[in-house]
């Protein structure tokens, strides 16, 4: 029996050393970001892919923030699409909403003049030339005047826009925007073919150097706007993460007693299943890379609870043939499976409600109800382990 | 032990339960969290007291529609208001600096308002969707019929049991909400959705201990009602010490995790704590009643 429980223990702890643990946010600090996104430019057929292009975009930004494992995904709610930034343990989250805020929407459009003489006015038509057409951008300098400039070159799809724009505004102006500023109003000498352009103005270097990064790391393909955030700091979750670990053992202690006090030898048993399960559902939680946020602790903290169940039905049942007048290794197998009908039913309706927990909601509930999905099956598992046991040990009396 | 006999006494003490919930629901409100409603939680510490931060943030800071209170364990103070914009929250904790030193941010949480109430909706669903999904898997559990219950008369007294043991809990959250203020997150959702998982958890294990009494007793029909009344007792009867022992080893854990642990949590843990109670009364003391009133014997049966 002892060879038994050690085999099983002997992996957790291996693995215990060499995977990190995935600490939620509410423990090791951090920040939770949600942006909406602003498609009403984008053609509906575009969509899907816009989004996932300023996925992409984003992910590479806040990876430059050293921070570890960001998490940039998209959520799709009714109509809109938001993305959802992650930022684990990040220091300066000002900072961090900055570069990703501040990221250049880039778009170009027509310059007309409405009225005249004195009331002339310059308004501007919007075009479908925008960032998302960019494919390079590079710093350079004017050949004569030394002065920095953004040069742009456009991918070919942007490459035959900007060709068919210049083309139809020669001699007349184009506009380019940033960030719904102009920048840069260009009279327009010649259709440009090739996709090539250049955004000078009075920029000094830094500027220039600015916004070349920020283009390469990928000019925005839509607006975003923060509509959520929510940001811990560390130094509180320290403490809590040690109170809920504190609360867990002294619970898991307290159900030991009570097992050996009820149910005696078996209950020393189901004590020793109980720290097996323990071991091989934390083992599993790092395998699986589940967060574990507060919630999630808590998730594991109750299927430590649930999971003695499983052993009571088992006793109960097994004494009760005994009780009948089986024999000792019937009595157990009779127990166990009349026992095991109870277990899978009635754990498969907590199971519904993990599933259903983990696919509405969002970060923290969905670790907790990972954890308990994950607990209530390896609880199931650590029944059928338990079994083994007893009838190994009942076997030698 | 004489459920059946005593079965007005236990399903009168549910019913009055219930009714007191959703009469204090209705009377009390259930005050939605921040983050069904959209706005701003902002947990700092500084080295002022409470009425100082409330009076500067009027004044100086020009914020309307806000609370402050201090959280003992944290020494800091939790302010809510409506949607802060971060450019605001920046300008803020400037304003704050400037008047009051040294200001440590635990917490800032801010949430738009239609994320907000997208989330009340995506909740609600869940719950129906929960309800409907375990109603269906009883139904489909017991469908093998054991006479002389069908099998949706299992799934229909189910979900009895589980409005019970829904509506408890929230009513006694809208009376915290009077007293204490205390709102519904996400959270206190999410222990409705455990606790409808662990209260079917239980009925089941009654259940199927009562559907297999009655095969057991081999009758196909003509079983009066007292017989199915002594099955029921019985199958209780035997199913009882494990469904308290059960809830006692969860309540258990709870309980410390209740008064040791994490102060956010305890919200959640309480929630938790009085679900797991009623559920396993309601498995015990509600569900097996109303199996047995639904009963009619038949004079078609012989």
């Amino acid at each position: 029996m002892a060879a038994v429980a050690g085999i099983f223990a002997y992996p957790n702890w291996i693995g215990g050393k060499m995977i990190p643990w995935k600490l939620g946010l509410d423990i090791v600090g951090g920040s939770n970001l949600v942006y909406e996104i602003d498609l009403s430019q984008v053609k509906d057929v575009e969509k899907a892919s816009v989004v996932s292009g300023l996925r992409d975009v984003i992910e590479k930004r806040v990876n430059l923030f050293g921070v570890s494992e960001p998490q940039v995904t998209t959520v799709k709610s009714g109509d809109s699409y938001r993305l959802a930034v992650e930022l684990a343990g990040i220091k300066d989250v000002k900072e961090a909403i900055n570069q990703i805020g501040l990221t250049p929407f880039l778009d170009f459009r027509e310059v007309i003049t409405l009225g005249e003489g004195d009331k002339a006015q310059t308004a501007f038509i919007a075009t479908e030339l925008s960032g998302k057409y960019i494919k390079t951008a590079s710093v350079a300098f004017d050949q004569v005047t030394r002065a920095p400039y953004v040069s742009l070159q456009f991918t070919d799809d942007g490459a035959k826009i900007f060709e068919t724009l210049t083309e139809k505004n020669v001699g007349k102006q184009i506009a380019i925007f940033l960030d719904g500023q102009p920048i840069e109003i260009a009279t327009v000498s010649e259709k440009i073919s090739g996709g090539s352009a250049m955004l000078s103005g009075k920029f000094t270097f830094q500027e220039v150097k600015d916004l070349v990064s920020r283009f390469n790391a990928g000019a925005l393909p839509a607006p975003i706007k923060l509509v959520s955030q929510s940001t811990i700091g560390a130094s509180m979750g320290g403490e809590f993460l040690q109170k809920a670990i504190i609360a867990g053992a002294l619970g898991t202690a307290a159900i030991i007693l009570f097992m050996i006090i009820f149910y005696g030898w078996m209950g020393v048993i189901a004590s020793l299943a109980l720290i097996i399960y323990i071991l091989f559902s934390l083992a599993a939680f790092k395998l699986i890379g589940a967060t574990m946020s507060l919630a999630a602790i808590a998730g594991f903290i109750l299927t430590i609870g649930m999971a003695v169940d499983a052993n009571i039905l088992i006793f109960e049942r097994t004494k009760e043939e005994l009780k009948n007048g089986l024999s000792k290794a019937a009595a157990i197998g009779e127990g166990f499976r009349r026992a095991w009908s109870s277990i899978l039913y009635s754990n498969v309706s907590t199971l519904i409600s993990a599933t259903i927990l983990y696919f509405l909601t969002t970060s923290f509930i969905k670790g907790f109800a990972l954890t308990l999905a994950i607990g209530v099956l390896i609880s199931m598992f650590s029944a059928i382990t338990t079994t083994r046991m007893l009838l190994k040990v009942f076997y030698r009396k | 032990m004489n459920i059946i006999k005593h079965k007005n006494l236990f399903l009168a003490i549910a019913i009055l339960l219930v009714g007191a919930s959703i009469t204090s629901i209705f009377v009390f409100g259930l005050k939605p969290g921040m983050e069904f409603k959209g706005g701003t939680m902002w947990q700092i510490k500084v080295s002022a007291n409470r009425d100082e931060v409330k009076n500067f943030l009027e004044s100086g800071v020009g914020l309307k529609n806000f609370t402050v209170y201090p959280e003992e364990e944290t020494k800091s103070l939790i302010i809510r208001s409506e949607e802060i914009s971060e450019s605001d929250h920046q300008k803020d904790i400037e304003l704050l600096k400037g008047k009051f030193g040294n200001v440590e941010e635990l917490r800032f949480d801010s949430i738009g308002a239609t994320v907000g109430n997208e989330l009340k909706g995506k909740a609600t669903t869940a719950i129906l969707i929960a309800i409907l999904a375990i109603a269906l898997y009883i139904a489909f559990v017991f469908r093998k019929v054991s006479y002389p219950i069908k099998p949706w008369q299992y799934g229909v007294s189910v979900v009895i049991s589980l409005i019970h043991d829904v509506a408890i809990p929230a009513g006694v959250f809208a009376i915290l909400n009077l007293v204490k203020g205390i709102e519904i997150d996400i959270n206190f959702l999410t222990a409705l959705l455990v606790i409808m998982g662990f209260s079917v958890h239980d009925t089941v294990v009654v259940f199927d201990r009562i559907r297999e009494n009655l095969l057991k007793s081999g009758r196909r029909g003509g079983m009066t009602k007292k017989e199915l009344g002594d099955i029921i007792n019985l199958s209780v009867k035997q199913t009882l010490k494990r469904s308290i022992f059960t809830s006692l080893t969860v309540m258990m854990v709870l309980a410390f995790l209740l008064v040791l642990g994490p102060v956010s949590l305890q919200n959640f843990v309480l929630a938790l704590f009085i679900g797991i109670f009623f559920g396993t009364y309601s498995s015990i003391f509600v569900a097996s009643p109303i199996l047995y009133l639904f009963y009619k014997p038949n004079r078609v049966d012989k």
